[in-house]
């Protein structure tokens, strides 16, 4: 089983035993033992995802790192964290996705099957698309952020709101929708700059990044 | 009174309990509870207090979170510090402010001649009363104390602020190299003299 470690808060150490691990490519830094890489085209799903990639827009270039020894990853000086996945689905954009291995099922979601017309909506509003990664199984996988990445608990009672643009995936049971708070000074141009949110409700974990896209 | 808490350098919490914070427009990252946004006009400095920031291009852009629960805010990745004021009084660039407290009173002064050469404009935002104010640096924030007998020196692109009984200057060091275009880039500094404290950050713009 490959082990994640965190060496600070922007590289990720991976050990390898006669193993393979995939990861964003171009992100590896260094390596330790005998580990060879190659170009990897279907990751850990299988054709068709690679062909709902191709076409959904969340194609990402993975490599595979190969063998048995230590290989670093990082990537752009971004924060990189790992997030531990326990018999569940982990939600994430494919750019933000630093490396995983083949304990977890990789797929894309369609956000319109996870909320409905909300889940559509949220995607062409917050411009990260109609489709989302999903990783599915037992493991770790290694995220990155700009700012460092935290979790945010969800619980029934309590649930949280996520500016769109700080978001960058959750796990769990969750449900999203879109809450807007308008009022009459955004429609006279003095709008506060936050006028809407996305809305997790459930058991299970929000990730956010401590800056926010420009795009 | 709100809490002010820095979860991990760059993420700011906020407890609210039915009270107000002000806050740079579009800095929320995420909340829980019960939380209203909205665009601060006048910035809680009035008609005549907004006229004169427009005019001392100390202008920024507030919006104030009212409610019950917890708010995140970031910037940019940038680090995050928080700056208890008791009944004291703040110097601050208006650029370096992510949120302060409701009963904190800001304003703007005239910053002296410094800021013609530092590009960073005559004027500076004051703080004052009580309360918690969080300011933003590239670079973890430092707080450098200055007693009567050390003045501290700082380079205006690193500075931030600074609070207490303390007296700014302007302080040259121009010599024939500068001249010939030999500078050390080091060719003019603050000097605060008196007793306070100046933040500055490990970064320079």
């Amino acid at each position: 089983m490959p082990s994640y470690n965190q060496i600070n808060e922007k590289l990720v150490e991976v050990t390898l035993n006669n193993e393979e691990v995939f990861a964003k490519r171009g992100a590896m830094i260094s390596y330790q033992g005998k580990v060879d890489f190659a170009r990897s085209f279907l990751g850990s799903g299988d054709v068709q995802d690679l062909a709902m990639r191709a076409v959904t827009n969340e194609a990402y270039t993975l490599m595979v790192a190969k063998g048995t020894g230590k290989v670093y990853y990082g990537y752009n000086g971004l924060f990189a964290s790992i997030i531990k996945v326990s018999n569940e689905i982990v939600y994430v954009e494919s750019k933000t996705l630093l490396a995983y291995d083949s304990r977890l099922r990789t797929g894309t979601m369609f956000l319109g099957n996870q909320g409905g017309v909300q889940g559509i909506l949220r995607g062409a509003v917050t411009g990260q698309g109609l489709f989302t990664t999903t990783l599915q199984g037992t493991g770790e996988i290694a995220i990155l952020s700009d700012g460092n990445a935290i979790g945010l608990t969800v619980t029934q009672e309590q649930p949280v709101f996520v500016d769109p643009n700080a978001y960058i995936g959750h796990k769990g049971s969750l449900t999203s929708s879109i809450v807007t708070d308008l009022n009459w000074k955004t429609f006279v141009g003095q709008a506060s700059g936050e006028s809407y949110q996305v809305k997790f409700m459930g058991q299970g974990t929000v990730y956010i990044q401590a800056s926010e896209r420009q795009s | 009174m709100s809490r002010f808490r820095i979860n991990t350098d760059r993420l700011l919490e906020v407890d609210l309990q039915n009270e107000k914070v002000m806050a740079i427009a579009g800095a929320m990252v995420a909340y829980t509870g019960s939380i209203k946004f909205e665009k601060s006009i006048l910035g809680g400095e009035g008609i005549f207090g907004a006229l004169k920031r427009k005019v001392t291009n100390e202008g920024m852009s507030l919006m104030q979170t009212i409610g019950t629960g917890t708010v995140y805010y970031a910037h940019n990745a940038a680090e995050i510090a928080v700056i208890p004021l008791a009944q004291e009084k703040l110097f601050i660039e208006s650029s370096s402010l992510l949120a302060y407290d409701s009963s904190l009173k800001t304003s703007t002064a005239f910053a002296g001649l410094r800021g013609a050469t530092s590009g960073q404009g005559l004027f500076t935002t004051t703080v004052e009363g009580n309360g918690n104010i969080a300011v933003i640096s590239r670079g973890n924030l430092i707080t450098l104390e200055v007693a009567p007998n050390y003045p501290l020196f700082v380079d205006p692109d690193a500075f931030i602020g600074y609070k207490g009984n303390v007296q700014q200057e302007f302080v040259f060091d121009v010599n024939w190299r500068t001249m010939v275009g030999q500078a050390s880039g080091e060719s003019y500094q603050f000097k605060f003299t008196g007793q306070g404290v100046v933040y500055i950050q490990p970064a320079e713009r």
